[in-house]
């Protein structure tokens, strides 16, 4: 049970994660490698603000304004870097792993390696059918199923959402109806930047942020986004639960479980590639497409 | 039997078709002065480096460059071969050399498997396999930190020519021609047409009459054997192995100097490799600066020059001529 | 004597059936069309025999050798080699090195290559751009280079996937003498096309696929005019 529980809260986490990166694979068809410097980003900012203005600026504000500095970088990075080379997928693969390394020296250098923590937002401690878990992976666990649900009501019920669908399955067609491609890419990136920081806000708290995490940031998300299926950005959830779920299996059964734990995500990401390529619910032919 | 030999023919006039030989039977001779002019030692032991590393380029250009087969993990290669002649000096005492080929050997194997993995993955996806191999192996060594060295590696075991500079610096300049040569034969005969033709159009080149699935097999395998030479020499020069030697930093090196330089070509890696190692050089003053840097660089390589240095003169003649 | 022949050829995609049943012979020196409508099996039928795909069930066979279960590139060293509907070539490399990389493995001792490259180069016509990068050739010139790929094998028997599209008449008019002095010397070639009335030169006998089954078989003039086809091919492009 404490291992149903706490993986299923370290699942919805996991997917928080994986879901952006999912929406700008899907639409965007790029592995934007950066995704998970998003996800850094908005813990750091949000740091440098408390420390600048003082520890009794609203939350509020440090969040938007966090959440507003990733949001610009993967605007910068999607109209500078990603957009025009769009089509050559491998090296939009290096660039933004170029792009990653190098932010990571950057934060190393202004900030030291030495792993930063937010304060929660929710503190304290619930009892979730016999186990006692912390109030802010609660809170994550709610704010990943309102952010999944939004999402969904926003790709399917808004124009908006519709013209992102359509892009993603048939980017001709979207051009020749007009559409503006690149306004699209551009709003999936901020939409996934969106998802990313606010993922970085809720957990770091939980789980103390270096700034070398992105590449174990970019397993989860890779692990979740293939063992779910790529092109199909819902499959993610179930794929994160069993990721999480599997992930703490490992940390408590097996010997050096807390190192290991890692490994899972890379275990499922070559398994599912090398015997399994479409994943759990992937979309069949989506890899000929791109 | 027939197919190696024909994969060894050159016609006559091959040597001087190709400049390639003489290039670099003059830099052997060119190096080979190299310890009696340059008296300083920090100058030689980065040429040594800088050889090092064109070996182990030279080998990621044969898959990347000429078979299309772009793979993020050849740290794996250079870093499991270094560790293996690491230990088994450290371990068994056993002579330099029987490190060395047992290292070589392991990397060739390492090779075959990983092929066989990618036979069927392209693009990203082998890429993302290939970066996330040398990750798992890292793991193992997190947990073991008695056995493997763990993070802080392992150091002190036997170094090459007992640290003699220049007789370091010596073997590895020979061991470099040799590979260079041994690769360019490969490259630019027909092994290299199969591969280049495989990485044109891979359902193109079955049809015409080629094995593929074998030929990139060989690929991988050469590939990696000429990474874990350069990786079994860079542990013993250093006389430790650490992993970094398994990092995606160190898998990123090739990658780096292969599309600098230029791919598909031997000259390419070349470059590739002296440019980036006497840029650390300079850039080890600046530590964060650095990757930094290199970042910068290989984003703008790959948008204005996808064909790297070697390429330059064209560029330039190019842009006169726009300009005219 | 029949050099390549089909026997019961079935494959199923799912739930649908591609290729149901279907057996024919070509003889050496022969020229066999396969025409329908789109969607009928043509290019799979050519696939599953050229070894891309296996067959569910069924049986090929080459000069009375069983090639149904090997990999494409020994089918092609067996001899029957095949071009594309879209041409496959190796665009950054130059025709020279498109047809050497194909000669490479159908080369015999003691032949030449470079020699054997040029016969080739100059039976398709390509004389003169050998060290053309073949991404710059015109569609004509990549059709041709196709076909070159494809005989550097030697093939004895020749599987052509609608050559004639996207070529003027005129280009078309340029390479039909070209696989008529083929078949001369022996080479059997079996043709899948849409255009019928340049097959028309070249086909004596020509088969009718309609959703992967065989529904005509025969000389051109006759098969043309059964009702069965010409129903088959209401809606399509219907251009003798």
């Amino acid at each position: 049970m404490d291992i149903l529980v706490n993986g299923v809260l370290l699942g919805l986490g996991y997917c928080l994660i994986a879901i952006g990166m999912a929406l700008i694979l899907g639409v965007a068809k790029v592995f934007d490698l950066t995704y998970a410097i998003y996800y850094t980003i908005a813990p750091y900012a949000a740091l440098a603000l408390i420390r600048t203005l003082g520890p009794i600026t609203p939350f509020w504000l440090v969040f938007i304004i966090s959440v507003g500095a990733s949001v610009a970088f993967a605007l910068a990075t999607h109209a500078l870097l990603i957009i025009p080379i769009q089509k050559q997928h491998l090296v939009v693969f290096v660039s933004t792993i170029a792009v990653g390394m190098a932010v990571q020296e950057l934060l190393i250098f202004k900030a030291g390696s030495e792993p930063i923590h937010l304060p929660a937002i929710l503190k304290g401690s619930s009892n979730i059918f016999g186990v006692w878990v912390a109030n802010q992976k609660l809170l994550v666990g709610g704010v990943t199923a309102s952010v999944l649900a939004m999402l969904w009501v926003f790709l399917s019920k808004t124009r908006l959402g519709l013209a992102i669908r359509v892009t993603a399955e048939q980017p001709e067609a979207m051009k020749m109806a007009g559409g503006n491609i690149r306004m699209i890419f551009l709003l999936t990136a901020i939409l996934a930047a969106i998802v990313a920081a606010v993922g970085g806000l809720l957990l770091s708290p939980i789980y103390p942020l270096h700034p070398f995490d992105w590449l174990d940031l970019l397993i989860i998300a890779f692990a979740v986004m293939v063992l779910g299926g790529l092109g199909n950005i819902w499959a993610c959830l179930p794929a994160a639960l069993i990721l999480g779920i599997s992930e703490v299996a490992v940390a408590i059964y097996i010997p050096f479980g807390g190192i290991i734990k890692r490994t899972v995500g890379l275990i499922i990401i070559f398994l599912v590639l090398v015997f399994r390529p479409t994943g759990l619910f992937g979309i069949k032919g989506w890899e000929e497409e791109s | 039997m027939t197919e190696t030999i024909r994969l060894l023919q050159v016609p006559l006039n091959y040597f001087r078709k190709e400049p390639i030989y003489l290039i670099i039977v003059l830099f052997f001779i060119l190096e080979l002065i190299f310890p009696f002019i340059i008296s300083n030692y920090w100058i030689l032991r980065i040429i040594l480096f800088a050889n090092l590393f064109v070996i182990y380029a030279t080998s990621f250009d044969l898959l990347a460059g000429y078979g299309g087969i772009i793979s993020f993990g050849h740290s794996l290669f250079f870093g499991g071969a270094g560790y293996l002649a690491g230990l088994l000096s450290l371990n068994f005492g056993l002579p330099l050399i029987v490190c060395i080929i047992t290292g070589c050997l392991f990397a060739l194997i390492v090779g075959l498997f990983l092929g066989y993995i990618c036979l069927r993955l392209k693009g990203p996806y082998l890429a993302v396999v290939t970066l996330i191999c040398p990750l798992v192996v890292l793991t193992l060594l997190y947990i073991s930190p008695t056995i493997l060295g763990g993070e802080n590696g392992i150091a002190g075991f036997a170094q090459l020519a007992g640290g003699s500079l220049v007789k370091q610096f010596y073997i590895v300049l020979i061991v470099t021609t040799i590979s260079l040569l041994i690769i360019s034969v490969l490259a630019k005969g027909n092994f290299g047409l199969i591969l280049k033709a495989i990485r044109e159009d891979e359902i193109g080149a079955e049809a015409a009459g080629i094995n593929t699935t074998k030929y990139k097999l060989m690929a991988f395998i050469v590939s990696g054997f000429f990474s874990g030479i350069s990786g079994t020499l860079y542990a013993h020069i250093m006389g430790s192995i650490g992993p970094t030697m398994m990092s995606l930093q160190y898998g990123m090196i090739p990658v780096f100097m292969v599309y600098l330089g230029g791919a598909s070509s031997i000259i390419g890696p070349f470059i590739g490799a002296y440019v980036v190692t006497f840029l650390d050089l300079y850039l080890l003053a600046f530590p964060y600066l650095r990757i930094i840097i290199y970042a910068a660089t290989i984003i703008f390589v790959l948008r204005f020059f996808p064909n790297g240095l070697i390429a330059v003169p064209n560029e330039i003649g190019r842009l006169k001529r726009w300009l005219s | 004597m029949a050099i390549l022949k089909v026997e019961g050829l079935v494959k199923k995609f799912g739930g649908l059936i591609a290729v149901n049943d279907l057996s024919f012979s070509v003889d050496r020196g022969k020229v066999l069309g396969i025409v329908g409508p789109n969607g009928s099996g043509k290019t799979t039928s050519f696939n599953l025999i050229s070894g891309f795909i296996k067959p569910d069930s069924g049986k090929i066979s080459l000069n009375g050798d069983d090639i149904t279960k090997l990999r494409p590139y020994v089918i092609v060293r067996k001899g029957m080699a095949r071009t594309f509907q879209i041409v496959r070539v190796f665009r950054h490399l130059s025709v020279y090195e498109n047809v050497k990389a194909a000669k490479i493995f159908n080369v015999d001792r003691g032949e030449d290559i470079d020699e054997k490259i040029a016969e080739v180069i100059h039976l398709v016509g390509l004389k003169g751009k050998e060290n053309e990068k073949a991404i710059n050739l015109p569609i004509g010139d990549l059709k041709r280079l196709d076909i070159g790929r494809a005989l550097a094998a030697k093939p004895s028997v020749l599987l052509l996937d609608e050559p004639f599209s996207g070529l003027s008449h005129q280009e078309v008019t340029e390479i039909i003498p070209l696989l008529l002095d083929l078949t001369t010397k022996g080479m059997a070639v079996v043709i899948v096309e849409h255009v019928l009335r340049e097959l028309k030169r070249l086909a004596e006998n020509i088969i009718v696929l309609n959703f992967g089954v065989k529904i005509a078989e025969g000389q051109f003039e006759n098969v043309i005019n059964q009702r069965a086809v010409r129903e088959a091919y209401i809606g399509a492009v219907n251009n003798v």
